[in-house]
C-alpha cells in the first residue's frame, strides 16, 4: 500500500509536468533537448536558512529541457530523502522515519543576454499526508519566482525573489554576490555571501495557525559559503559547498528540536549529468 | 605528505602515457655524377587532409579542422650539380616540421629518388591552419593544439605526399641555371618581444632600414632579408633556359590567420606563393591551368621573434573560463566551469580584419617577391656547386653538448602563448593577486636565477619533470647546412630569432672563411627538419619573453646550435663528402596517446550507397552559401584533388570562375546524415567579383559524375547579414 501510494504521489505531478512539456512543444527536434540529473549529499538540510533536518541528507534532481539559442524551458523534479532521525532531530518525515520528507516539481524558463541571465518560474512543494511529528500535507503550497544574476569577471551579483500563491503566501528575497577567485588556470573558487529576507512568508498575527516559514519578516539570515563547480568527466562535474550561517530569526536559529544556535556550519556536495541530445559533431 | 605522494603518483602515471617509437635512419645514396651540368626540378604535392585533426601551434585556441580555404602543399626544389650532388628543398603548408614527420618523408624520397635525411631540407611555412597530430613528441601532440593525440596515418598521409613531391622534382630534372638575391623587405613584419630584442649587444642589431621608411623600432627590429634563389631550366622545345620558379627565404611568422579559424589555409605565405607562380607562367605564356607550372618555395628565416604587421583586430581575445550555461530548477547545482568562447560576431569580426590584412599584405609582399625574381633574370649561371652537412645532435644523454641542461623545461610564459596570440592562461594569477609567471617577462622572470635554466621560472617548478614525463620534449636536433653556389643556408629545426640568427650567420661565415669554403652569403631557414620550439640568444632568455621561456634546453642553446653550424660549415670543404658530413643518427619518437583522429577511408557508407545532391543555395549576406551531401570526410580527402569549382555564364557558355582552393572559398564539412552520407557546405564571397550568374559545380570523383548546381547572381547583401536569401 506504501508502495502505491508513493508511486501515486509521483505519478501525478510527472505525468503533469510530461503533459506540459508535450504540449508546450510539439515538434521538438532531437537537437534541442537537454536532460540532466544530479544528486545532492547534505549533511543537514537547510533551506531559505531553515534547519529543515538535521541529519544527512540525499537530494537527487532530474530535468528536461527544450533549448533555442540562449533560453531553456525546464521541467524537472527533486527529492529529498533524509537518513533515519533520531528523537531530538528535526526533521521532515518524523523521528526515526526517514525516506522522502519533501518532492518539489517546477517548470522555468530562463534565458541569458550578454552577461544577464534571467529565470522565472513555478513550484510546487509536495509533503506527504500523514506524517507525525514531521511536516505534512498542510505545508503543501506553491510559488512562482524569479531569479537575475549578473556575471562579471570577478563578481556575479544575483537577485532571487519567491512568491508563494499558496498555503503560505507572501514573498521571500535572496540577494548575494559570489566572488570568483583563481586557484588554478582551469579553475575557480568562490567565495559567496548571501542575505535571506521575508516579505510576508513569517508567522502572522492574523492567523497565527497558517504555516510560516519564519517568526518575523525581514532578514532572516546571513550565509557566507566556499563552493566550486567543476567538470570530473564527460557531462559529469562535482560541486562541494561549505556554508556558515549567521542566523537572524528564530526559525533559522533551531538547529535541533530543543537546540538554538546563533550561527551554523553545514555542507553539500553534488554530482551532476547533463547532455545535450543530437549535438554536432 | 601522503597527499603529496599520491600527487606525484597520479602525475608519474600520466607523465609516462608516452609511445616509443624508433625512427628510420634513411642515408642518401652515394652521389652519381650525371654526365652532364647542374640541374634543377620542381614538385608540387596538395596535402590538405579530411577534417578531424587539430589545428596546430596554437595550443588549447587551436581548434579542430572542419575543411579548408587555401589548400595546403609541400612544393619540392631539387638541384643536383655536375658531381651529382644532390639536395631536395622542401617547403610544406604546415606549422612546424617534426623528426618524426621528417624521417618518415626521408624513407620514402629514399626509395623514390635516393635523397635520404641527409639531404633532404623539409620546412614548414609555420601557418597556424595547418594539422598537428603528426609530431611525435608526448607534449606537442598533447597540447600543440586542442585536439590531442599522435596520429600515424597522419604522418604515412603527409609523408607519402611529400615523398611523391620530391619524386616529381627528381623525375622533371633538366639543366638549369640559378642565381640568388638577398633584398630588404621592409615594412611588412614586426617585433613581438622587442624588451628581449632590445637586450642584445649592439654587435648583433646589424639590420638598419632606410631613415625615410619612418618606421616604428619594433619594425625596424626584424631580419628583413628576403632570399631568393631563382631557378631556370632549359626547355627543350624553345632551346633555350626558361623561368621554372624559385626559392624564398623571409623571416615572417605564417600566422596572420587567428585561432578561431576552424578550416585549413595556407595563410599569407598562400599569397607570397602563388603570385609569383601566376607570374612565371605568365612569363612563359600558354594556357592558365589549376595549378601553376611554377613553383615557388617560400620557407621561413630567422622569424622567432618576428610577426606580421596584422592589425590588433586581426587578433581574437582567447575564451574565458566561467559558469556553463545549462537548465536546471531552484535545487539544481551550479553548472561547472566551461572555457566560453568569444561570439560568433567578434569571431567574424577578427577573421574579417586578418583576411583583410592577408588579401592586402600577401600580394604586397609577392610584388616584391616578383620584382627580385625579375632583377635576377641577368644573374644566372650554371656553374653552381651543391654541398650539405647533416648532424643528429643529441640534446641530453650520451653525446650531448655539455652547456645545455641536462633535461628541457619550458617556462611558465610558454603557457600563454606569444604576444598577439596569448591563450586562455595569460594573465592567470593565483587568488587574482599573486603573479606565477603568466605573463610576458614580469614575474615570468626568475629572480633568483638557479640551476641550469637561469631565469626561466619553469611552469610548474619542481614538478614539471613529472607532469612533462622524462621524454615528453624534443631530445635530438637534426641540423643541416647546405651550400649552393656560393650561398649558404643554415637549416634550423626551431624558430631562430633576429639576432640567434645574427650569430649563426656570423659564425657561418667566419668558418666558412677560415677553412676556405666560398661562401659569402649566409640565410638561417627555420623551422625545417624538426621543432625545439624556440632559439633565443642568451640576453634574450634573461629578459624571458615568450621565445626565451620556450627555449626549452636553456641560456646557451643559441650558443651551442651556433657551434655546431660552424662545426659543420668546416665539413663543406671537403663538399661535404665525408661521412661526418651525413650524420643521420638513430631516433625514438616519445609520442603522446596514439589516435585516430584523421578520419580513415573507410569512413561511413561507401560512395554507391550515397546520393551525391544539393540540398541548399542561398544568400548570408554577401556570401553565396551551398550545402550538399556527399561522402564522409576520410573517404572525400582534399588533397585528392579539387572537390568543387565556380563557374560563370558567358557569351560562350559556362566557363571556369575559380576553385576550391582559393581564399574567398570556404568548404567546411558539417555534420554526418548516417547512411544518407555528409553534409557539406561551401561559402563563397565574391568580393569584386563582377556581376554575372555563377553557378556551383562538384567535381567528377570518388564514383561521381559532375553535379552542377542552380545559377545565381553575386551575393549583394551587408557583409555578415541574415542568411536564408534564397537564390
Amino acid at each position: 500500500m506504501q508502495a502505491l501510494a508513493l508511486r501515486r504521489r509521483f505519478q501525478q505531478p510527472l505525468c503533469a509536468l510530461a503533459l506540459v512539456a508535450c504540449s508546450a512543444f510539439p515538434n521538438v527536434g532531437s537537437a534541442q533537448i537537454v536532460a540532466g540529473a544530479d544528486v545532492t549529499y547534505v549533511n543537514r538540510y537547510v533551506w531559505r536558512g531553515v534547519t529543515r533536518t538535521s541529519v544527512p541528507v540525499f537530494q537527487p534532481d532530474v530535468y528536461l529541457a527544450y533549448r533555442h539559442t540562449n533560453s531553456f524551458l525546464t521541467v524537472g523534479g527533486w527529492w529529498s530523502l533524509e537518513t533515519r532521525s533520531g528523537e531530538d532531530e528535526i526533521s521532515d518525515t518524523g523521528p526515526g522515519v526517514g525516506g522522502l520528507g519533501e518532492s518539489n516539481y517546477w517548470v522555468e524558463l530562463s534565458t541569458r543576454g550578454g552577461p544577464l541571465d534571467l529565470a522565472v518560474g513555478f513550484a510546487r512543494y509536495l509533503f506527504d499526508d500523514d506524517v507525525p511529528g514531521g511536516r505534512d500535507s498542510s505545508w503543501n503550497t506553491s510559488e512562482l519566482y524569479a531569479t537575475l544574476w549578473w556575471e562579471t569577471t570577478a563578481l556575479i551579483p544575483k537577485i532571487n525573489l519567491w512568491y508563494d500563491i499558496d498555503a503560505i503566501e507572501g514573498a521571500y528575497i535572496e540577494t548575494s554576490i559570489d566572488l570568483r577567485v583563481p586557484i588554478l588556470p582551469v579553475a575557480y573558487m568562490y567565495l559567496g555571501a548571501l542575505a535571506g529576507w521575508s516579505a510576508g512568508q513569517a508567522v502572522r498575527e492574523s492567523a497565527p495557525s497558517q504555516p510560516a516559514y519564519f517568526e518575523k519578516d525581514g532578514l532572516t539570515h546571513v550565509d557566507i559559503s566556499v563552493w566550486a563547480s567543476f567538470r570530473v568527466g564527460s557531462g559529469l562535474s562535482l560541486a562541494p559547498e561549505l556554508h556558515v550561517q549567521i542566523n537572524e530569526d528564530a526559525a533559522t536559529e533551531r538547529t535541533r528540536v530543543d537546540d538554538t544556535e546563533g550561527a551554523k556550519v553545514w555542507f553539500e556536495i553534488a554530482l551532476s549529468w547533463a547532455h545535450e541530445f543530437g549535438g554536432r559533431r | 605528505m601522503r597527499y603529496k605522494v599520491q600527487l606525484a603518483t597520479a602525475l608519474l602515471v600520466a607523465a609516462c602515457g608516452y609511445n616509443e617509437i624508433p625512427l628510420s635512419t634513411p642515408v642518401s645514396e652515394p652521389p652519381v655524377p650525371p654526365g652532364g651540368p647542374l640541374s634543377a626540378g620542381f614538385g608540387r604535392a596538395d596535402i590538405t587532409p579530411p577534417p578531424g585533426p587539430g589545428l596546430y601551434a596554437y595550443g588549447p585556441e587551436g581548434r579542430e579542422a572542419r575543411g579548408f580555404r587555401n589548400r595546403l602543399y609541400a612544393k619540392a626544389l631539387v638541384l643536383e650539380d655536375v658531381e651529382g650532388e644532390r639536395i631536395a628543398f622542401v617547403v610544406a603548408d604546415l606549422a612546424v616540421i617534426s623528426v618524426a614527420l621528417h624521417r618518415s618523408a626521408a624513407q620514402r624520397t629514399l626509395e623514390r629518388a635516393g635523397i635520404g635525411a641527409d639531404r633532404l631540407v623539409l620546412a614548414a611555412t609555420h601557418t597556424h591552419a595547418g594539422p598537428g597530430n603528426f609530431m611525435g613528441v608526448k607534449q606537442y601532440d598533447e597540447h600543440g593544439t586542442s585536439v590531442a593525440g599522435f596520429d600515424t596515418t597522419l604522418v604515412a598521409f603527409l609523408a607519402e605526399r611529400i615523398g611523391n613531391a620530391v619524386r616529381q622534382a627528381v623525375d622533371s630534372l633538366r639543366p638549369a641555371r640559378v642565381g640568388f638575391a638577398m633584398v630588404p623587405v621592409w615594412g611588412f613584419t614586426r617585433n613581438r618581444s622587442l624588451g628581449a630584442f632590445r637586450s642584445n649587444p649592439d654587435s648583433l642589431k646589424v639590420y638598419e632600414p632606410p631613415a625615410d621608411l619612418n618606421l616604428d623600432e619594433s619594425q625596424r627590429a626584424v631580419d628583413p632579408t628576403w632570399t631568393m634563389l631563382r631557378v631556370d631550366v632549359f626547355d627543350p622545345g624553345q632551346a633555350r633556359f626558361v623561368p621554372a620558379g624559385a626559392l624564398s627565404i623571409f623571416a615572417i611568422h605564417g600566422n596572420a590567420i587567428p585561432s578561431v579559424n576552424d578550416l585549413y589555409d595556407a595563410d599569407i605565405h598562400a599569397a607570397m606563393q602563388r603570385r609569383l607562380e601566376t607570374h612565371v607562367d605568365s612569363l612563359n605564356g600558354g594556357t592558365p591551368s589549376l595549378a601553376p607550372r611554377a613553383v615557388h618555395l617560400v620557407a621561413n628565416g630567422a622569424e622567432g621573434d618576428v610577426a606580421p604587421t596584422f592589425p590588433e583586430a586581426g587578433r581574437c581575445p582567447p575564451p574565458k573560463l566561467r559558469l556553463g550555461r545549462r537548465p536546471g530548477g531552484p535545487h539544481t547545482p551550479p553548472p561547472a566551469e566551461e572555457w566560453r568562447p568569444i561570439s560568433a560576431d567578434r569571431a567574424a569580426a577578427c577573421m574579417d580584419a586578418s583576411a583583410a590584412y592577408v588579401d592586402s599584405a600577401g600580394p604586397a609582399l609577392a610584388e616584391r617577391a616578383i620584382a627580385i625574381f625579375g632583377s635576377l633574370a641577368g644573374r644566372l649561371s650554371g656553374d653552381v656547386r651543391i654541398a650539405r652537412a647533416f648532424r643528429t645532435v643529441p640534446l641530453r644523454g650520451e653525446g650531448a653538448p655539455s652547456d645545455l641542461c641536462d633535461a628541457p623545461r619550458v617556462g611558465a610564459v610558454t603557457l600563454v602563448g606569444s604576444d598577439g596570440s596569448t591563450t586562455r592562461y595569460y594573465g592567470w594569477k593565483l587568488f587574482g593577486l599573486i603573479p606565477m609567471g603568466f605573463e610576458h617577462g614580469g614575474s615570468s622572470v626568475e629572480t633568483k636565477p638557479r640551476g641550469c635554466h637561469a631565469q626561466k621560472r619553469i611552469a610548474f617548478g619542481s614538478l614539471q619533470g613529472l607532469v612533462v614525463g622524462e621524454h615528453g620534449l624534443p631530445e635530438v636536433a637534426q641540423l643541416m647546412i647546405v651550400r649552393v653556389g656560393r650561398l649558404a643556408l643554415a637549416v634550423a629545426p626551431a624558430e631562430v630569432t633576429v639576432n640567434a640568427g645574427v650569430m649563426i650567420k656570423k659564425t657561418v661565415l667566419r668558418e666558412a672563411r677560415a677553412a676556405g669554403v666560398p661562401i659569402d652569403s649566409v640565410a638561417v631557414i627555420s623551422l625545417a627538419n624538426g621543432d625545439l620550439r624556440y632559439i633565443v640568444t642568451p640576453d634574450e632568455y634573461a629578459v624571458q619573453d615568450y621565445e626565451g621561456a620556450s627555449t626549452l634546453y636553456g641560456p646557451q642553446s643559441a650558443t651551442v646550435l651556433t657551434r655546431e653550424f660552424g662545426d659543420m660549415t668546416a665539413l663543406l670543404a671537403a663538399g661535404g663528402q665525408t661521412g661526418a658530413a651525413a650524420d643521420v643518427g638513430e631516433v625514438v619518437a616519445y609520442a603522446g596517446k596514439l589516435r585516430e583522429v584523421m578520419p580513415g577511408r573507410d569512413a561511413g557508407p561507401p560512395p554507391e550507397r550515397i546520393e551525391r545532391r544539393f540540398v541548399s543555395l542561398e544568400c548570408a549576406g554577401d556570401t553565396a552559401v551551398a550545402s550538399w551531401i556527399d561522402i564522409y570526410p576520410g573517404r572525400l580527402v582534399p588533397a585528392d584533388g579539387p572537390l568543387l569549382r565556380v563557374e560563370r555564364e558567358t557569351s560562350r557558355g559556362w566557363e571556369h570562375h575559380l576553385w576550391d582552393d582559393h581564399g574567398s572559398l570556404e568548404v567546411r564539412a558539417l555534420e554526418p546524415k548516417g547512411s544518407r552520407g555528409y553534409l557539406w557546405e561551401t561559402r563563397w564571397l565574391p568580393g569584386e567579383t563582377v556581376p554575372g550568374t555563377y553557378r556551383i559545380v562538384l567535381e567528377a570523383r570518388d564514383g561521381f559524375s559532375a553535379l552542377r548546381g542552380g545559377p545565381f547572381g553575386a551575393c549583394v547583401g551587408e557583409p555578415g547579414g541574415p542568411s536564408g536569401d534564397s537564390l
